[in-house]
Parts: structure tokens; sequence; C-alpha cells
């Protein structure tokens, strides 16, 4: 294995991908070429630097806010596309009382709906609600308002806007 | 036979709603971990991690009982996190938001501040502090596929699967992101 | 009694009286010394968190008229530095090749030392002489305040015996427990500190953000009349608290309208702006009703406005108010 042949087989190598022949040649090359060698050796630290990563748990209550938001949604009031939804669903699907005359082509049509609907459901609910520029525009404001009295801790003041800033890095 | 996880599916098609709670406690810490190493910070990660589980449960009957849980949960964070970066443009602010939680119920309630959370488990050292400015400073699709990978030990295919991509396109995109940390991380990195 | 003992006695007792002081004159000593003193210290501060969050940093101040803050600890924050030259608080962040440009908060300052002046003669602040301690070094008295009103939390104070300068800062909660704290390790008074000292020239290849508002805030008349648009005030406050001041900040293609109060120790801002400004997700979010984007911090809508309520006093005062906005 030469180093262009290795190269094209290096991403599967650091990832422990490669099948056995494969790795042996790989292994093989790496010990007489010192540049593949190099560059494989600082592949693999950002692998362990990866995967030493702390992993973090979903915080404390998050099943609990995650029900609220779950029936909070629930308590969205059908838009046109579901009220239809309901409607053909309840005109073609009720169960076997229907004409059996259309069933291919009244399924085919439910299906449109619902998936339609489905889509337009996902599109209205955005991952974000907040205006975080402008929320973080009035934290400023109030910071500086807060921070300028003469009997509040202006360096924690500016700290926790730090903090708030760099998040969980510090 | 059905596994675990199929199963659970099934008993959730069948409007068993402990059994949504289940796939909840089950993959909370994954899908969590996942999108805050993607956002950054504690409370947009929390935001996305719940908006992953509202919308499994709203797509949860027509989801194919044979199909991969797992990477259906992480197709739709990462969609999420695609998502929010071309609607926010979160990497043009130069700050991004802080404390931050959200609550959709309708009536206000006490969102607690988890800038003091006891229950911080988040890394301290100098290095992991690098690791992770050097992730946020990835495309976010090269990101996406390197924290899949290494942090959440799916495979190949899954990755493919959760990100909408071929095989070929993953193994380019986490061998680029491990190309652009080891430049990222010059000082850290062992030659 | 000998008539040369009860003479003695009674100008003994009588220098006590005149050394004998109260809480309240030290505040006001300190308020004063708030502008005239200058000195270089090193300061450490902490934040009451999980884990706990502490910052050293070499402080210069001279009164109002500027102050530098250089970070040494941690890290993350080495290098950093914030200089305010009473008309921007620059803060560069050489980690980011950064450098942020904000309105000065040196400059509110005197203003807000005269407002805590008058609000302390008026007795709205109640201030307690605690104790004697030794901070870096220098004796200080330890005062703790807080509005007559109520007890949202308190402050206490170190404050050096003869330059009547803050020395230590604890915040305290209304639960008792301490919040933050900064004190200083090391200080040294300076009759003057160089003006180029409170400024910061920005380095080349430093990108630089600008952080709109004004420096000072405006009586709200004015603001009413700049603002072009209604602007909505509360009808209840906490007991205590009263209009600071009104400001403008330009926001998007619009304003954001800020109006403070303040009860001389907590603080609160109403924050208002018309729907256009914000983004349309969190228009329709607030439509839905009222919303917290995190502690301290109350969002809702009325008529065709935006308004927060930004503060740390407590939740049930804040939705009181917001309820009494108008």
């Amino acid at each position: 294995m030469n180093c262009k042949e290795f190269r094209s087989t290096m991403g599967d190598y650091v990832n422990r991908m490669l099948g056995r022949d494969l790795a042996g040649s790989a292994e093989i090359h790496l010990s007489v070429c010192p540049k593949c060698a190099s560059l494989v050796k600082e592949l693999e630290s950002t692998s362990v630097m990866m995967r030493s990563m702390d992993r973090a748990t979903a915080p404390v209550g998050f099943e609990e806010r995650l029900k609220a938001r779950m029936a909070a949604r629930q308590e969205h009031k059908p838009g046109i596309m579901e009220r239809l939804s309901a409607v053909l669903r309840a005109l073609f699907l009720p169960p076997g009382h229907r004409l059996a005359v259309r069933p291919a082509i009244a399924g085919l049509l439910v299906c449109f709906v619902i998936a339609v609907s489905i889509f337009m459901i996902s599109q209205r609910q955005p991952a974000s609600e907040m205006d975080w520029a402008y929320i973080h525009a009035c934290q400023n404001q109030h910071a500086t308002f807060a921070g300028t009295n003469p009997l509040a801790d202006e360096s924690a003041v500016a700290l926790r806007e730090r903090v708030r800033d760099l998040g969980s890095e510090l | 036979m059905l596994n675990a996880d199929a199963v659970l599916v099934m008993r959730c098609q069948e409007d068993d709603c402990e059994a949504f709670d289940e796939i909840v406690t089950r993959y909370k810490d994954g899908i969590y971990n996942y999108v805050w190493r993607m956002v950054s910070n504690r409370e947009d990660a929390e935001d996305l991690a719940q908006e992953v589980f509202v919308r499994a449960f709203a797509a949860i009957k027509t989801f194919r009982r044979e199909a991969n849980l797992r990477t259906w949960l992480y197709k739709i964070a990462s969609n999420l996190c695609v998502d929010r970066y071309r609607r926010a443009g979160l990497e043009k602010q130069w700050m991004v938001p802080l404390e931050r939680q959200q609550n959709d119920s309708v009536r206000p309630i006490d969102i607690p501040d988890h800038s003091s959370d006891p229950r911080r488990c988040f890394e301290r050292s100098e290095l992991q502090a690098e690791v992770k400015k050097a992730l946020l400073k990835l495309p976010e699709k090269l990101r996406s596929a390197i924290i899949l990978f290494d942090i959440e030990g799916l495979s190949y295919e899954e990755i493919a699967d959760a990100m909408g991509c071929p095989i070929g396109t993953v193994k380019s995109r986490i061998f680029n992101a491990r190309m652009k940390l080891r430049g990222l991380l010059k000082g850290y990195v062992e030659a | 009694m000998r008539p040369i003992r009860l003479i003695s006695l009674i100008l003994v007792l009588a220098a006590a009286q005149a050394h004998a002081i109260d809480g309240r004159t030290i505040l006001a000593n300190m308020l004063k010394a708030e502008g005239s003193v200058a000195y270089i210290a090193h300061e450490v501060t902490t934040l009451a968190r999980e884990p706990a969050v502490t910052s050293e940093q070499t402080v210069y101040r001279s009164g109002f008229k500027g102050s530098r803050v250089e970070y040494t600890q941690p890290d993350l924050l080495k290098g950093e530095i914030r200089a305010d030259d009473g008309k921007v608080l620059a803060h560069l962040i050489p980690k980011d090749k950064l450098m942020v440009k904000r309105p000065s908060r040196i400059a509110g300052m005197r203003e807000w030392a005269e407002h805590s002046a008058k609000a302390l003669q008026k007795g709205e602040i109640e201030v307690d002489l605690v104790g004697k301690d030794k901070i870096a070094g220098r004796n200080a008295y330890v005062i703790e305040l807080h509005p007559r009103h109520h007890h949202q939390g308190k402050r206490k104070l170190w404050v050096d015996t003869e330059k009547w300068v803050k020395l230590r800062t604890e915040d305290i909660t209304p639960e008792g427990t301490v919040a933050s704290l900064s004190y200083y390790t090391k200080i040294e008074f300076v009759k003057n500190i160089p003006d180029g000292k409170f400024h910061v020239e920005t380095p080349e290849g430093y990108r630089v953000e600008r952080e709109e508002g004004p420096i000072r805030t405006m009586p709200l008349e004015k603001v009413r009349r700049m603002a072009g648009f209604q602007i909505l005030e509360p009808s209840y406050l906490p007991s205590g608290f009263k209009l600071a001041g009104a400001a403008i900040i330009p926001f998007r293609d619009g304003k954001i309208v800020s109006i403070r109060y303040t009860d001389g120790v907590n603080t609160l801002s109403l924050f208002q702006a018309k729907g256009e400004t914000l983004n349309p997700r969190f228009l329709k979010r607030l439509h839905e009703g009222p919303v917290q984007p995190g502690r301290g911090i109350y969002s809702w809508r009325k008529d065709d406005l935006n308004l927060t309520i930004i503060s740390r006093i407590s939740m049930d005062d804040i939705r009181r108010v917001a309820g009494s906005v108008k």
C-alpha cells in the first residue's frame, strides 16, 4: 500500500472501521511511512479528545417540562388543514360504514391530506419561539442600569454578564 | 422478534402514553448531549431537545416499527439544529443568547435558572473547553457528523440515515472534521 | 464623686459620643468617596452557583472619571479588559479577537450616587452598622443595608474607615444566602490615574461590535416625545420604588423604550417595543400568553406593544407590576 492508497482509507483507519485485511496493509504502511504515521497519530488524538468529552445529561425536570409543553401543544386550536383532515377522515374512514366503491381513491386522498397536515403542523412549530437578540438587548440595558448603582457589586454584575456570554464554558 | 424500541413504538401507536415516557427516559440524555454539543448552551439545548420529542410524539403513529427509533430521533434533532441555524442566523450573532428557558404553556410558570443548576455536569478542564470551542468553529454539518460518530457512537449507516446523506458523505464529513480539529487544536494534538 | 473626676468622665463620654458613627453616616461618606477617590486594587469576585464562578481582576478606579478592569483569572477571562472612560465602555476580548463597545456605566454613576444619597436622607434605605473588620489590610466598618419598605434581599458592605471606599460587597438573597461577593485583597490609593488608562485602542485584526444605547437616562417626558408610540406605565410598583429615568435603545429598524425604577438598592427595568421590531415567532408566542425567558425576566403583550420586565425582585411582584401596566 502506498501513501495515496493509504490516504483513501485513512478516515476508516482512524475510525477503526477498516476490515482486517486492509487494516493489516495500513499498519504495514504506517510502520514504514513516518509522514502518514504522524498524521494518523494527530487524527487519532482528535478522536480520543472527542470521545473523552464529558457527556451532558438532560437537566432535572426535563420530562415534566416536556409534558407541560406537549400539553400546551395539544390545546392548540386546530387549523383549517387539521379540521379538513378530520372531516375527510370522518367522511371516508369510518369503520366499515362507507361505500366500498371508492376505497382506493378515498385512501389516497386521506393519506395526502394527513401528510400535508403533518407537514404544515411541523412548519408551524419552530424550534425556538424566543427573540433572543431582543431579550439579550434588554438584559444588557438592565445590567448597565443595575451595574451603575454605586450600592451594587459592579464586578459581580459584569461577571454575571460574562458568564451568560460564555454559557457552560466558565 | 421485535426489539425493545419496536415494542415501545408499537405501544405508543396503540395510545399507551407510558410507552412514550419510556422513550423519552431512554433517549433524553443522548439527544440532549447531541444538541448541546451543536448549540453550545444548555437553555437552547433543552429547548431543542424537548422539540425533538414533541415532534416525535406528533409523528409516532406513522413511524415504521422496523425502522431504527434511535436514528429517527437523531434525525429529528439534526434537522432541528439545521433549521435553527438557518432561521435564527445564530452564527452571525456575536453574542449567543444567555440564560434561557422556554416553557410553552399558556400560563407563565417560574422557570428555574439553570445557570445555577447544582447538577451541572459539564467539562472543567482547559482541554475540554478548547475542544468545545474548536467544535463550535466547525461548519455545522461536519460538527454534527463527528459528534454523532465520536460522542454518540452512531455507525456510518445510522449517521447517513440521521443526516439524510450517503455513507460516503458521512465518511468525508467525519474526516474533514478531524482535519479541521487537528488544525484548531494544534497545541493539544499528539504528533 | 469628686468634681474633677466627674468632669473627666463627662469629657470622656463626650469624646466617645463624638467618635460614635452610625450606618447612615458611613454609607453617606461612601457615596461621596465614590466620586473622589482614586485607587488601584486586586479584586476577587465570586458568583454563588453550582459550582461557584470566581474571577480575579486588577481594578483601576478614578472617581466618576473612569474605571478599568483587567481580568487575570480564570483562564477563560484572562487578558480581557473593560475600560470605561465616561463615554464608552470598551470590552476587549482577545480570545475572540473582539472589541465590544457599550454605553459607559461610570457616566451614570454620579447621578445614581446622588439619587442614593437622597434616598438615604429620606430614610428610604435602612443601614445598620453591624461590626468592624479588616479587608486588604485596612480597617473597615461593616454595614448592612436594605430598602425600608421590604426585604427583597440586602447588601452588606465593608467600608474603609479612612478613605470610605467599598472594600467588600456581599449581595444577600431574601433567604439569607450570599448570591455574590467581591472583595479587594490589595489596594493602593493614588492621587491620580492618567486618563489614558481608561481608554483601550482596538488592536489590528479585531472585530468591533457596538451595543447601542444612551449613556444617561432621560426624563420620561422626553422619551415619550421621541418614542413614536404611546408608552405604557405601571400603576403599581413595590413600596419604595421610584422612577429613575428612561431611555431609548435603537434596535433593528425600530426602538426599545426602557423605563427604569429603583428603590435605591433594587432595580427594575420595563422595556417596550412595537410588534414589528421583534421576530414573528416571538410575537406569536406572546399572543398566546406571557413568557418567562429566564429568571427575573417576564414578557407579555398589551395592545400592539411587547413589554418585558427585568428585575431581581420576586416574580409575584414582577407579575403585579406587569398587570398594572397601562
